[in-house]
């Protein structure tokens, strides 16, 4: 459960993200059926060499609250693609409730990120500064879309680790704007899932330059994903052809 | 637990914010004034623990948006325990 802090309002938005869960979960499951992974082993294999060589190290996986559902179909498909030890930021927002509670469904450790009251917020940061472990965050959900936000800049490099950008790409999907910009993965859809190259954060790094370097990985890490989609979704069509 | 802790605050937040102890001693609001982000209190809350070997118990604090607030928490902060 998001605390509810904010009082009978997030009771609500908590109520109403349960029901949008169940709904797009059974969706996904649907979805997963019809789909196809684009360069699926190549991403488990990418991910198993980012975890030898960053095991120890705290790391930041940071993408765009558009690609969470996409990344949760990919995950569908290759169960191992987003490995049970990452823990994923759930904020306040309707995007992070969402994509947060589809996580928890399938056993995955969340993190809480409050909104109000203003301590209890400061708290949270202060845990997910120490947390020594692998966090997933969606680092737009609260707008402006596809911006890094110089607070996250600011947090990753509190952290003294790594960022890795992080896509989930789609070719089929609803855009849907409610509170949070969701692509929803529709049937037959094909998806890929990138992860970039590993952006050293350290203590005391300029936010400003830091937010433009993490920025720049996210856009290149997201063109590469798109790319990878389109050859991989024109290799299956010659091979089925 | 210390006399001067608004002093102490008001020097780590300056410390932070990159700005005179003067103008944090007069903003009536952190955030709305002087643009603190729940990072930047995370950082002065660090500052406060580790320059004071205290850890400041934040469970029935609200708005953490001015110095005196802060500086109540400091009052009432426990030593820090097993280091």
């Amino acid at each position: 459960m998001v605390p509810s802090s904010a009082g009978g309002a997030g009771q609500g938005a908590d109520r109403v993200a349960r029901i949008v869960v169940r709904a797009l979960d059974g969706h996904l499951r649907r979805v997963a059926a019809t789909a196809y992974a684009v360069d699926a082993e190549a991403s488990r294999a990418r991910l198993r060499a980012l975890h030898e060589d960053l095991g120890g190290r705290r790391v930041l996986l940071f993408y765009w609250i558009e690609d969470a559902l996409p990344l949760m179909l990919g995950a569908r498909l290759a169960e191992d693609l987003l490995r049970s030890e990452i823990a994923f930021i759930r904020d306040e927002t309707i995007g992070g409730r969402i994509t947060s509670g589809m996580l928890e469904r399938t056993g995955r450790p969340v993190r809480d990120l409050r909104t109000t009251p203003a301590a209890a917020r400061t708290r949270d940061v202060q845990d997910l500064i120490c947390d020594p472990g692998w966090l997933g965050i969606a680092v737009d959900g609260r707008g402006p879309y596809r911006r890094v936000g110089r607070p996250f800049a600011r947090l990753a490099a509190r952290r003294d680790g790594f960022a890795i950008p992080l896509a989930a790409r789609v070719d089929r999907a609803w855009t849907v704007r409610a509170g949070a910009t969701l692509r929803i993965p529709r049937r037959g859809t094909s998806v890929t899932v990138r992860f970039g190259e590993p952006i050293l954060c350290r203590s005391g790094a300029d936010a400003t330059l830091l937010q433009l370097v993490l920025q720049q990985g996210l856009d290149e890490t997201v063109a590469a994903a798109d790319r990878a989609l389109r050859g991989g979704v024109a290799r299956a069509a010659t091979a089925s052809s | 637990m210390p006399a001067d802790a608004v002093d102490t605050v008001v020097r780590l937040i300056a410390i932070e914010l990159e700005m005179p102890e003067d103008r944090v001693r007069s903003a009536t609001s952190l955030r709305g004034e002087l643009g603190m982000d729940s990072i930047a209190a995370a950082n002065v809350l660090f500052a406060i623990e580790e320059e004071l070997g205290v850890e400041l118990v934040l469970e029935d604090v609200e708005h953490l948006d001015d110095v005196a607030e802060i500086a109540r928490v400091v009052r009432r902060a426990r030593p820090t325990t097993g280091s």
